[in-house]
């Protein structure tokens, strides 16, 4: 082989190794996904401008509105959450965050603890996954995923391949319409609301529900879920930054899965760490939640419930962690348009709830 | 470890470096420790099989290749003092031991294929109730292919056609090289051994036109054959539901899905030998192209029709045996046909030979029944044809005619692949007095597009088989390709390569698939 053969090999790879990615970016899942846009959203935040990050599925992104809370009390705390987003993937989505931001709190919702793993679903891995920088912390991201959901009945693709390069998955998308040029020119679609999700088909909707059970009894955790918490907690002691843990408040009718958080609780505070169980009566008076008109079904909250839920924890977020507000400062402002995007939102469309 | 995978890939990469990064001399051997790394990967329960018939027919090969020598050795030392007779008895004696020994190993060989093969099919077919295979019972990976060139290797060596390898190891590279272990070519020892045992150097050409024979391969593969394979196994899955076109559809598509599967795995696997400057037989001279049955199988399977032809159609029609039997029957069949005799025998057991290579299954019997079946009665109407198109003044020579000959062996391969991709043979039967139905409508009222492939699936599929037809036409008037093409500008060529690669990786049918409907929000 010549050297001008050894060279013209070399750029040929290269030109490959550029189309390879090209197609793998948009051979993705789709910018129309507004889990992707959360993590395009998420990696353009100004570097170290965040106060919190909130990790968890959509009992997290249905929950907590982070430009209500960022207008109310001016705190930055980014929905880094993703539908279905299961919980062996939060100590990687926070490697990724650590790239960046400097946050002074963690928040980890812990729903799935009180889930066995057959309720994990390839598609909750691979919303966080697929929109994630391509980097050895993300093939790690997907190794722990599957790892973890490996040998439940859950349907999860176990071949771990087909997760590192997304197009192994989406190449099939140039059929039915379902590839749009959004995907082939605009390969970083922002999210408007800092991670948070609003639509008029369930933020609008008003499904009532029955108030959850409530019971002080504990149950025994699923011993796999039980070794994440661990793990999870473990991993935590390594943070400098503080972390708080939540229930999010839904109409849980089964006494054994409110004895699985009960005794989560009881885990994670002889852990040392804070929690905050929102399926406590007492807490659903403090939050003033009305199952009959907060709800869109019975594991998430509506516009109304969700921001009764944002303004209490908000509050006891900046009283409790010494968050600053950062109304008026300019380097903010991309959290001013989310708030207006919500605010104009809100305003159109309130009137059509009861209260 | 599939062709098309990843891991494949990977696996060529490692090996390519490896072999060029070691001394020429040591080179065979990473071949070797490749060939059984992939085996064992690929089907580690079965290795012994390979194991056995290796060791089995090296050992036999030592033993004829030592009476060859020991023959030639007498008559070099007593030649001049030997009669004619003599030495013919001489001779006979050296063949008797030698049959005796080949005897054994055909026995070895044909026996294990005969029993992981064919044994559990007959087994539970004449209904030996109580008699359960489980699924440890495995056919071993490439087991046909290794098995005939093993018997190549040992009926050559009877012929005295080359010395016996007295390397084991070597031998061992020879009956397991990794690129043809699971679909061939069949590979003859004196045109591949010394190949395999010869540390090549790199090759830039090698390499470049290695990789577009790998590239191609892979679009035929993936992006056609696996793409046509979809309404093809709709079809013949549910064949009871189909009838008239849908089976004639089907049909057609199978033939480009057997094509395109095959020789874009041959391509691959010879893309692969290629870059390490190994030369392997060419499989397919563009099958479709032929103006009988005949010819079809000299351009299909080339290597399988050669291994036919070389150990069965020759030694039958050949055979002092059949030659006498034909004499006998000049009386009552005529001339013509006493005379044919012996190759009519030897037509029928080669395709009965390729039939049953096929499977075990009695509709490949058929189909093989079927192809000889066509040629034996071509061979026996020859002079009535010949007379019939002289009547009807039909211009042989014409274009026209050629044309009309390609048409009608395609339609008679089509028609005859039924038999082979039909689930029985009565499947087969039945889809055929379906197919006479005729319902044209199904592709004017878009019923053709519930098959599974979208119309966007069929412009595909037409457009890239217009380009492989092209590319065909070129090579059938005596174009090389990947010649012409190393003489283009680079940009073009670039570009060539660039859209195969694309073409694959978006168009090609792999991976766990996509359903936009998966991704719809459900409540968490």
């Amino acid at each position: 082989m010549t050297k001008r053969d050894g060279v013209r090999s070399i750029i040929f790879l290269l030109i490959c190794l550029i189309a390879f990615v090209g197609l793998n970016k948009s051979f993705s899942l789709s910018q129309s996904d507004e889990n992707r846009r959360v993590l395009n959203t998420f990696y353009a935040e100004k570097e170290n401008s965040l106060d919190g990050i909130y990790l968890g599925s959509s009992a997290a992104n249905r929950f907590w509105n982070a430009p209500l809370a960022y207008n109310e009390t001016g705190i930055a705390v980014f929905d880094l959450a993703t539908s279905g987003q299961p919980m062996v993937l939060y100590k990687y989505l926070i490697e990724e965050a650590e790239k960046t931001q400097d946050p002074k709190v963690y928040i980890m919702e812990l729903r799935e603890v009180t889930e066995s793993l057959d309720k994990i679903e390839e598609v909750g891995i691979r919303r966080a996954t697929d929109s994630m920088h391509f980097n050895l912390n993300r093939i790690k991201a997907i190794n722990a995923a599957v790892d973890y959901a490996e040998g439940w009945d859950n349907g999860v693709d176990t071949e771990k391949l087909n997760y590192y390069f997304p197009i192994i998955k989406y190449h099939g998308r140039w059929q039915g319409g379902d590839l749009t040029t959004k995907d082939l020119l605009q390969l970083n679609r922002m999210q408007e609301t800092k991670g948070f999700f609003v639509s008029k088909a369930r933020s609008l909707k008003q499904e009532p529900q029955k108030p959850p059970v409530y019971t002080t009894q504990t149950e025994p955790l699923y011993k796999e879920a039980e070794e994440l918490l661990n793990d999870l907690m473990d991993y935590c002691d390594t943070l400098d930054a503080e972390v708080l843990f939540v229930f999010s408040p839904y109409s849980e009718q089964v006494a054994e899965e409110v004895g699985r958080i009960n005794q989560t609780v009881k885990l994670v505070q002889e852990r040392g760490y804070e929690v905050i169980n929102f399926n406590t009566k007492e807490m659903n008076e403090e939050l003033g939640i009305d199952w009959s008109k907060d709800c869109y079904d019975p594991r998430h909250l509506n516009m109304l419930g969700s921001e009764k839920y944002t303004k209490y924890l908000a509050e006891y977020l900046a009283e409790h962690y010494d968050l600053p507000d950062h109304r008026g400062d300019k380097d903010y402002e991309s959290w001013d348009e989310a708030y207006d995007f919500y605010a104009e939102f809100e305003a159109k469309n309130r009137g059509v709830m009861q209260e | 470890m599939a062709f098309t995978s990843f891991y494949f890939l990977v696996f060529v990469l490692a090996v390519v470096c490896l072999y060029f990064a070691i001394p020429k001399r040591y080179r065979w051997g990473v071949l070797l420790l490749a060939s059984y790394v992939f085996y064992l990967i690929s089907s580690p329960r079965t290795f012994i099989f390979l194991l056995f018939t290796t060791a089995v027919t090296f050992w036999g090969g030592k033993r004829i290749g030592k009476q060859n020598a020991e023959y030639k050795e007498y008559i070099a030392q007593n030649g001049d003092r030997l009669s004619r007779d003599e030495k013919k008895a001489q001779k006979a004696l050296s063949q008797k031991k030698k049959k005796r020994i080949v005897a054994l190993l055909l026995l070895l060989d044909f026996g294990v294929l005969a029993i992981v093969k064919y044994f559990r099919y007959y087994i539970e077919a004449l209904g030996f109730e109580g008699i359960h295979f489980d699924a440890g019972f495995l056919i071993p990976l490439g087991i046909s292919f290794y098995t005939f060139q093993s018997v190549a290797y040992i009926i050559d060596l009877y012929r005295n056609k080359f010395e016996a390898d007295q390397s084991f190891f070597k031998f061992a590279l020879f009956v397991s090289f990794f690129p043809q272990i699971i679909q061939g070519p069949i590979s003859r020892y004196d045109q591949l051994a010394g190949q395999l045992y010869e540390g090549h150097a790199f090759s830039y050409k090698n390499l470049t036109f290695g990789a577009q024979l790998i590239l191609w391969g892979f679009v035929k593969k993936l992006v056609i054959a696996d793409r046509v394979g979809i309404l093809v196994s709709q079809v013949f899955d549910n064949y009871t539901e189909y009838q008239g076109f849908y089976i004639v559809i089907a049909l057609l598509f199978y033939s480009i899905q057997i094509y395109g599967d095959f020789s874009g795995g041959i391509d691959i696997a010879r893309g692969v030998a290629q870059i390490m400057g190994i030369d392997m037989a060419n499989n397919f001279q563009r099958p479709y192209f032929s103006d009988s049955i005949s010819e079809f199988w000299r351009r299909w399977h080339i290597t399988l029709g050669n291994w036919c032809r070389d150990y069965i159609f020759y030694p039958i029609s050949l055979s002092k045996t059949f030659g006498k039997a034909g004499k006998k029957l000049r009386k009552t069949l005529g001339d013509r046909l006493g005379k044919l005799f012996p190759v009519l025998v030897a037509q029928l057991a080669t395709f009965l030979t390729i039939g049953l290579w096929h499977g075990a299954e009695f509709k490949y019997i058929a189909y093989g029944l079927y192809n000889g079946g066509i040629i034996i009665l071509g061979m026996i109407l020859e002079p009535y044809l010949v007379k019939l198109a002289e009547l009807l003044q039909i211009n042989t020579k014409a274009f026209s005619w050629r044309l009309f000959q390609i048409g009608r062996t395609f339609f008679l391969i089509v028609i005859g692949r039924l038999l082979p991709r039909a689930a029985s043979f009565s499947a087969a039967v039945s889809m055929f007095k379906s197919m006479l139905v005729f319902n044209p409508s199904i592709v004017l009222d878009g019923d053709i597009f519930n098959l599974g492939l979208t119309l966007l699936d069929f412009a595909l599929i037409f457009f890239l088989c217009a380009i492989w037809f092209v590319i065909s036409l070129m090579q059938e008037n005596g174009w090389k390709i990947r010649e012409a093409l190393a003489r283009q500008n680079i940009l073009f060529r670039w570009g060539i390569y660039l859209a195969a690669i694309v073409a694959i990786f978006i168009f090609g049918i792999y991976g766990p698939g996509y359903d936009a409907s998966s991704f719809i929000y459900r409540g968490f």
